[in-house]
């Protein structure tokens, strides 16, 4: 469903991604972790069509991302690290305007904004301009917008930061409710827990590249771990960040 | 503590003057010079005019400019006033620190003083002008300077109080999003004001001559600089008292904006779906967003209606002049003409020029949706040109009615103004999609310096369509109109100048090249802006 192959950028002499070979399958849930600056954005803007690739290739649901651009977007629902919205559209405004962008006609719009606004806990505030939303309702209108045209995929860049408890478990049981429908989801994120908790799979990006990628237990046997070591302990030992934790200890 | 709070800004001027280029050092220097040898030129010509026969009676020609001018400042006071109490970013920063709330209180006073130096440094101008020409001893300068500061910091003093009286009752952050309303008042009242002082100037001799003698004695100068400062120290005293009892429970309380609305959706947001409903589909939600957004964005409405209706108010003392003149009353359908072509481009460039500006980082949004970007640029030029073509043939029809132009007339007016507001906005759109800066994340409706050559393209290409449009409109009516009086007065003032012979053919010729170069150029700057939304990157310049 969402694939790459040897996909690369450089910007300038860094290489932010390099020979990227990816592959989520319908269904799964996937986990995007890395340290800052590893290139976990940089491959979900490759993905989304915002960037071109420098070599290599993404795919998502079958259609190449840089020859089929609009069936590629239309399949692929995306939310970035930060959101992008107009503060002076109210929520329900700002649904219609994304779901015209994609298409829909306005009965389907309308259906599905009156959903997902329901799903998100957004109904009571859906008539307010967005500029007097918190963070979180913030972050669960956007998601709103990357689920409004039913994609096929997902692409969402730390998708649960600053939510609280009650709309974190929200957005886990709606991406999971995606996936049992045969979505495909990738996730980037740096709460270690959830990706533990809620991705089949897990890749992690260092400098660009992948170097490691699989269920926990996979990860464990690539990075010759205990059998009960944490995904923490793994993301460290694996990403070199133990001489750190050490220091974080020793705090 | 309270130098502690100040210093910052210090640093940061310090560190941006020397973070700026070496032209734009040297601009900045030269333009700091031109100011400071303005006001040396107008000292001095204030001087020779108070020791001509005049007098101190001379100082009458100040006062439209000094009042209007006092109107202006006191807005730009209070918009900083606002900005500087509520909105900065540091004032978050400021109000969690333990700093005492009188040691806050002050900075903020001195802070709030920087909108009034300018005007300040005006009346010290006038007044050491004053000085000279009467060669007063060194207590006039001493006692002028005093009073200078005394109604500096009483006028900051008075700005303090009415923006805390203000924000009890409206929001700060709304506040500010209506304060353009009151710029565009006040301009259209300052210009009618002065207009109004240019008529009756001479009624302000006496009152002058009494200011100005009284100033030059000295007793009572101390007795004015006295009043003066008692006044600011009452002013500031209260304004802190004021301060310490409600500026932090206003603060947490206003700087929310209160926006949950209920019951059914408002006329005007029901009107924008009914009429973008008229658009294709993916054209119709980019129209809907522009104009729901332009409804609710004082700030763009104002500059929106601002500008037809100025023209409006600058016409009136011509209007009434031509009307005076008699003969020259069939001509003023020229004089609407030219107007709404050069106030029409600049009414374009505010509505279309922004259109791409004020996305910022929001094109990510575009940019991720399966939208053809041709669509995206039509349902942009719509969105911008409508409304503006809108504003423009209301004010010209009812404009043209209210002064007695025949109805044809109106419609030509109308649709001339229609017509070349196209063309520009076509041209400011394509501008602004290729110079905007798609990565700021608080976008500002003007091109960076940087894309300074792609403002002055649209400004010629811009000038060169609305001149043909005029070009074009003249011939028509002097050709299918040959009947009218407008016609027949026209071809008599033409008559009166040594025009050459040209062929009737030409001007409709060479106007119809021109449209036609301009709707290339247009072409090829349609192309170039599709391709740069195309392929821009986030964080790529």
């Amino acid at each position: 469903m969402i694939q790459t192959e040897r996909l690369t950028r450089h910007f300038g002499a860094l290489a932010a991604v390099q020979d990227l070979d990816l592959a989520v399958r319908p269904g799964e849930l996937f986990g995007f972790l890395g340290p800052n600056g590893a290139g976990k954005s940089t491959t979900l803007r490759l993905l989304a069509g915002l960037l071109r690739p420098t070599a290599g290739t993404a795919r998502i649901a079958g259609h190449d991302v840089q020859t089929a651009p609009l069936a590629a977007k239309r399949a692929t629902g995306f939310m970035p690290d930060e959101p992008v919205l107009y503060e002076r559209l109210t929520g329900r405004e700002f649904l219609r305007f994304v779901g015209g962008l994609y298409g829909l006609d306005e009965a389907r719009i309308a259906d599905r904004a009156e959903q997902l606004l329901s799903l998100l806990d957004l109904t009571a505030r859906a008539e307010d301009e967005i500029q007097s939303y918190s963070h979180g309702m913030r972050q669960k209108i956007v998601l709103c917008t990357a689920l409004l045209h039913q994609p096929q995929a997902l692409l969402l860049d730390e998708p649960l930061s600053g939510l609280d408890p009650h709309s974190a478990r929200r957005v886990k049981d709606v991406l999971r409710d995606f996936c049992q429908r045969g979505g495909a989801v990738l996730l980037s994120t740096h709460t270690l827990e959830i990706a533990e908790r809620l991705c089949e799979r897990v890749g992690i990006l260092h400098h660009g590249r992948l170097i490691a990628v699989g269920t926990m237990d996979e990860l464990r046997a690539q990075a010759h771990s205990a059998a009960g070591a944490t995904l923490e302990e793994l993301f460290l030992q694996l990403t070199g960040g133990s001489a750190v934790a050490a220091v974080a200890e020793a705090l | 503590m309270l130098w502690k709070i100040m210093r910052p800004r210090w640093w940061l001027a310090r560190r941006q003057w020397l973070a700026l280029p070496r032209r734009r050092q040297f601009i900045t220097a030269l333009f700091a010079l031109l100011i400071v040898g303005g006001a040396g030129w107008l000292y001095f010509r204030l001087v020779a005019a108070l020791t001509g026969p005049l007098g101190s009676l001379a100082l009458i020609a100040v006062v439209p400019g000094a009042l209007t001018g006092l109107l202006f400042f006191a807005l730009i006071q209070l918009a900083d006033t606002l900005y500087q109490l509520y909105l900065a970013p540091d004032v978050a920063f400021l109000l969690a620190a333990p700093i005492p709330p009188a040691q806050l209180f002050l900075a903020k006073l001195l802070e709030c003083t920087q909108a009034v130096w300018l005007p300040t440094l005006a009346l010290g101008l006038i007044l050491a002008a004053l000085g000279a020409a009467q060669a007063a001893g060194w207590s006039y300068y001493l006692l002028a300077l005093g009073l200078v500061l005394a109604l500096a910091f009483a006028a900051t003093a008075v700005g303090l109080l009415l923006v805390m009286g203000l924000a009890r009752l409206i929001p700060p952050s709304r506040l500010r999003a209506w304060l353009p309303v009151g710029f565009a008042v006040a301009s259209l009242g300052g210009i009618t004001l002065q207009q109004l002082l240019l008529g009756r100037l001479s009624r302000w001799g006496g009152a002058v001559q009494v200011l100005a003698e009284a100033v030059l004695k000295p007793g009572q100068l101390a007795a004015v600089t006295g009043a003066a400062a008692a006044l600011a120290l009452v002013f500031v005293a209260t304004a802190g008292v004021l301060f310490a009892r409600t500026y932090r429970g206003a603060y947490s309380e206003l700087s929310v904006v209160p926006t949950q609305r209920r019951g059914p959706r408002p006329f005007l947001a029901r009107l924008v779906d009914d009429l973008a409903g008229l658009f294709p589909p993916v054209q119709r939600q980019i129209v809907a967003k522009e104009w729901l957004t332009l409804i609710r964005d004082p700030q763009r409405l104002v500059n929106l209606v601002l500008v037809p209706v100025l023209m409006a108010v600058l016409l009136v003392p011509l209007l009434t002049d031509a009307q005076a003149a008699g003969g020259l009353r069939a001509l003023t359908f020229w004089l609407l003409l030219v107007y709404a072509a050069l106030f029409g481009l600049n009414g374009a460039q505010g509505a279309a020029l922004t259109a791409f500006l004020l996305e910022g980082r929001r094109l990510l949004l575009l940019r991720q949706a399966a939208v053809p970007l041709n669509r995206l640029l039509w349902a942009k030029l719509w969105a911008a040109y409508l409304p503006a073509a809108l504003v423009w043939g209301v004010v010209l029809a009812l404009y043209g009615s209210f002064i007695g132009l025949p109805a044809w007339q109106c419609v030509v007016l109308v649709l001339a103004a229609a017509a070349g507001l196209f063309g520009t906005s076509l041209i400011f759109l394509l501008v602004g999609a290729l110079g905007a800066d798609f990565n700021v994340t608080v976008a500002r409706p003007k091109l960076g310096s940087a894309a300074v050559w792609l403002s002055w393209l649209g400004l010629f290409l811009g000038t060169l369509a609305q001149l043909a449009v005029v070009a074009l409109t003249s011939w028509l009516v002097l050709t299918l109109g040959a009947g009218t009086a407008l016609a027949a007065a026209t071809r008599l003032a033409l008559s009166a100048l040594p025009l050459p012979a040209w062929p009737g053919w030409l001007l409709p010729l060479a106007a119809l090249a021109v449209l036609a170069g301009v709707g290339a150029a247009g072409g090829q700057l349609w192309q170039a802006a599709r391709r740069r939304l195309e392929t821009w990157e986030p964080g790529q310049d």
